[in-house]
């Protein structure tokens, strides 16, 4: 065996320390992980450990506050935003950003979502699109696509029972409030990198007092949506782009 | 130094010590009969002078939970609505009991059920002593019945709440919170600074330094056992705040035969009905509960032993009478009065039930 | 002391305002005062009403149902509130809105053409000086001096130049007022 491997001087790659070691309890292949890396790059990067506080949802990401080493605050179901705001008029120079699903920010609390938005709170909000409920056990979301199958709508989305898929970002994109709107992935390492970028121009915005910055994921969530995390990601390039496509909505 | 006598409605008074004792946020969503309070603030810009933020948030459900965020980081923040507005705060106030958070929440309490009536009432005692969100948790509730004990109640709900790591609610009504009287301010007293915030507060997440974990501001515990200790620590908590905190006051009770237990401006309207009901050379007292819970229970039950028989008089349809029973434990009768849907019941209509009181339990 | 009072009549003619000016009279008197308004939809012209309360001692019920005086505006409110008037107290009305005139016989009644004044000086406005001035030729129960300063008190600052004209109103008041019974 080739002990030069393990060489400090060797090192090509190490996890940031912000992210801690607690096993994360995600399914293998979902998204969230990955993007909860990236935030705990970004906030090491920066330095600002110090100065970050964390908004988690109520979802699978609830335990997002396990994992990346920082203080959180935990909120109700869709109200990220409520808290965020108040944390931020509270202490202005902190870094606050929001960590929501597509129920927390597009169903139960888009008037949480939107308000936020269109006050300009100077946070980031990090909103993970992937079109189900995951934590309860693959229900529809707002984002559900049309003919896409959940467990409250078995048969697929039908637009004249369940309406239409929400693309809360675009609207949220039409606020005067938003500073930077952008839809991102985090299925290729291209895509991984652009999406930390993103992260990172969000957060060094919210010190600049011109208003929100709002990243959506599009994700996947292979569990509820029954297929492989392969099968997941091409599932994804093909139907969730289309609907959802990538690139940036705003940046004033 | 004596402090100016000001003559202001109960909503002012609630704003202006809410900016003298040193809170750090107001959120909160305009409804009658309470808007005055948010209006005081934004008239009186308090960010120019103490820094304190005001926001007029898109609903009660947003103010609690900026109220929520807010209390998180250690500051001194709270909110004000009326009824069908405390009703909309329910889960959030049951998400900062089971975090363990120091916050106010006013209630100017209006006539419902429903849309109701924008007309005083006090039919949200249940609602308020017996948790109003799911869950067993109980809120410190202070009840004032004059101006002044607006402006008092709310610098020692902010005490008591920081105290005790717990949210307290002011459990008014919309006629003290529209009528004026003579007013003291409290003192101003200082912001908390950070380094204030970090030392009272350790547990606030305003940042992590190397030098400590992370603080998690969170009321979830997937394991029955975690839950049931977290259960059992609030409920050690709430024993220790019936043990120390218990507030009330007494009229007429040394030498009375029926005593009258009422709250918030009732009580007031009682004492009216016990000087007709002196003159009449009936011998009444009244017992008026300032805090709601922690409930008077020993002292009522004390009254219970002398006296003959107790009537309970309450905006509602008879809410508190139920503790009044329960602090008595069937020793004497206790009956209830009271007028619904936003009618404050009149000096005379109380002495008339307490006429009836005399003439079946005499 | 102790005096409890009752105003009563439309919204819009001054009603709040004049028991304001009365609670604020009696605050700078060093007295206990209490100022019980109804409120609500009555702001936007409806009935509403206020019950003030002057006192040497500590106030109990800033609800009454009995008053030492009853001013009323508008015939619900005299409807409502001649009952209410305690034996040998006072009832003040303005005849302009009445379409009866009250009937009780064991209360001092006194009636002054407030309404008329104002609209024959052209100030809408003072009419509830001219009416708070009739009262307290009755019931000089607080110093003009404290009234004028209580009205300086509850007027914004871009009203005070008004000041002398309100004065003169309850000057005007106290001579106008004249009892019926």
């Amino acid at each position: 065996m080739n002990e030069d491997i393990i060489k400090p001087e060797n090192l090509v790659y190490t996890k940031t320390p912000i992210l801690n070691d607690n096993p994360m309890h995600y399914c293998p292949g979902c998204s969230h992980g990955v993007v909860h890396k990236l935030i705990a790059e970004v906030i090491d990067e920066m330095g600002i450990q110090e100065k970050t506080i964390g908004i988690a949802p109520v979802g699978c990401a609830v335990f997002a506050y396990n994992y990346i080493d920082i203080d959180w605050e935990q909120a109700a179901h869709g109200r990220a935003p409520a808290l965020a705001t108040a944390v931020k008029r509270l202490w202005p120079d902190r870094y606050v950003f929001t960590y929501q699903g597509d129920g927390d920010l597009a169903a139960i609390g888009t008037a949480e979502t939107i308000h936020a938005c269109n006050r300009g709170e100077n946070i980031t909000i990090i909103f993970i699109n992937n079109a189900i409920y995951g934590m309860t056990g693959g229900q529809m979301a707002p984002t559900t696509l049309i003919g896409m199958k959940t467990a409250t709508c078995p048969y697929g989305r039908n637009v004249a029972l369940n309406g239409y898929p929400l693309n809360i970002t675009k609207l949220v994109a039409e606020l005067e409030g938003t500073r930077y709107v952008t839809r991102q992935s985090v299925h290729t390492v291209a895509a991984v990198q652009k999406t930390k970028k993103a992260i990172r121009k969000a957060f060094e915005n919210s010190m600049e007092g011109k208003g929100t910055s709002f990243i959506e994921i599009v994700a996947t969530c292979n569990s509820g949506w029954k297929m492989s995390p392969a099968k997941s990601n091409q599932w994804m390039e093909e139907h969730m782009f289309e609907a959802y496509p990538l690139g940036d909505l705003k940046d004033k | 130094m004596s402090e100016e006598v000001k003559l202001m409605k109960g909503n002012e008074a609630i704003a202006r010590a809410a900016i003298r004792c040193g809170c750090d946020g107001y959120f909160g969503y305009p409804i009658t009969p309470q808007s005055e309070v948010m209006e005081t603030l934004m008239e009186d810009e308090p960010w120019k002078t103490t820094g304190m933020v005001v926001l007029q948030a898109e609903s009660e459900v947003a103010s609690i939970n900026m109220v929520y965020g807010g209390a998180s980081t250690g500051k001194h923040v709270m909110t004000s609505s009326s009824s069908p507005g405390i009703s909309l705060m329910q889960e959030g106030i049951s998400y900062i009991a089971c975090a363990e958070l120091p916050c106010v929440i006013v209630n100017v309490m209006r006539g419902g059920p429903g849309l109701g009536t924008i007309q005083p009432s006090q039919a949200d005692y249940f609602q308020t002593v017996k948790g109003g969100g799911h869950g067993d948790y109980k809120l410190i509730t202070l009840a004032p019945s004059t101006v002044q004990e607006m402006a008092d109640y709310t610098v020692k709900a902010f005490d008591l709440a920081f105290k005790y790591r717990t949210p307290a609610m002011v459990l008014a009504d919309g006629a003290i919170g529209q009528m004026m009287e003579k007013v003291v301010l409290p003192p101003q007293r200082p912001r908390w600074t950070e380094e204030e915030i970090r030392k009272n507060c350790p547990w606030a997440a305003i940042g992590k330094p190397a030098s400590r974990k992370s603080n998690i501001i969170t009321s979830l515990a997937l394991a029955s056992e975690v839950m049931e200790a977290t259960n059992l620590k609030l409920q050690a908590k709430y024993r220790e705040i019936e043990q120390n905190e218990v507030m009330y006051e007494t009229h007429g009770c040394e030498d009375a035969d029926y005593v009258i237990v009422a709250f918030g401006l009732c009580a007031r309207i009682c004492q009216k009905a016990m000087e007709l009901a002196r003159e009449k050379g009936i011998k009444v007292g009244v017992l008026r509960p300032i805090t709601l819970f922690p409930f008077p229970t020993k002292e009522i039950k004390a009254l219970a032993d002398k006296c003959k028989a107790m009537l309970c008089v309450e905006m509602n349809a008879g809410q508190m009478v139920e503790d009044v029973r329960l602090a008595v434990n069937g020793k004497v009768n206790v009956e209830s009065f009271g007028r619904l849907g936003g009618i404050i019941p009149a000096p005379d209509e109380v002495l008339t039930a307490l006429e009836k009181l005399v003439a079946e339990n005499a | 002391m102790k005096e409890e009072i009752i105003i009563a009549g439309f919204g819009g003619q001054g009603v709040l305002s004049m028991g304001k000016i009365l609670a604020y009279s009696g605050l700078l008197q060093g007295q206990e005062v209490s100022w019980m308004p109804s409120y609500g939809p009555e702001q936007r012209g409806g009935t509403a009403n206020v019950t003030v309360i002057l006192s040497d001692e500590r106030i109990s019920s800033p609800i009454l149902n009995q008053y030492d005086t009853a001013i009323v505006l508008n015939q619900p409110s005299l409807d409502k509130f001649e009952s209410k008037v305690k034996p040998g107290g006072i009832l003040i009305i303005d005849p302009h809105g009445l379409s009866r005139m009250p009937q009780r016989t064991d209360i001092n009644i006194y009636s002054i053409d407030a309404t008329e004044e104002a609209t024959r000086t052209n100030n809408q406005k003072t009419l509830n000086m001219i009416i708070l001035g009739g009262y307290l030729k009755l019931r000089p129960i607080v110093k003009i001096e404290y009234v004028m300063a209580g009205l300086k008190k509850s007027l914004p600052e871009r009203h005070h130049h008004l000041l002398p004209l309100n004065e003169q109103a309850i000057k005007i008041g106290m001579d106008l007022i004249k009892k019926i019974n």
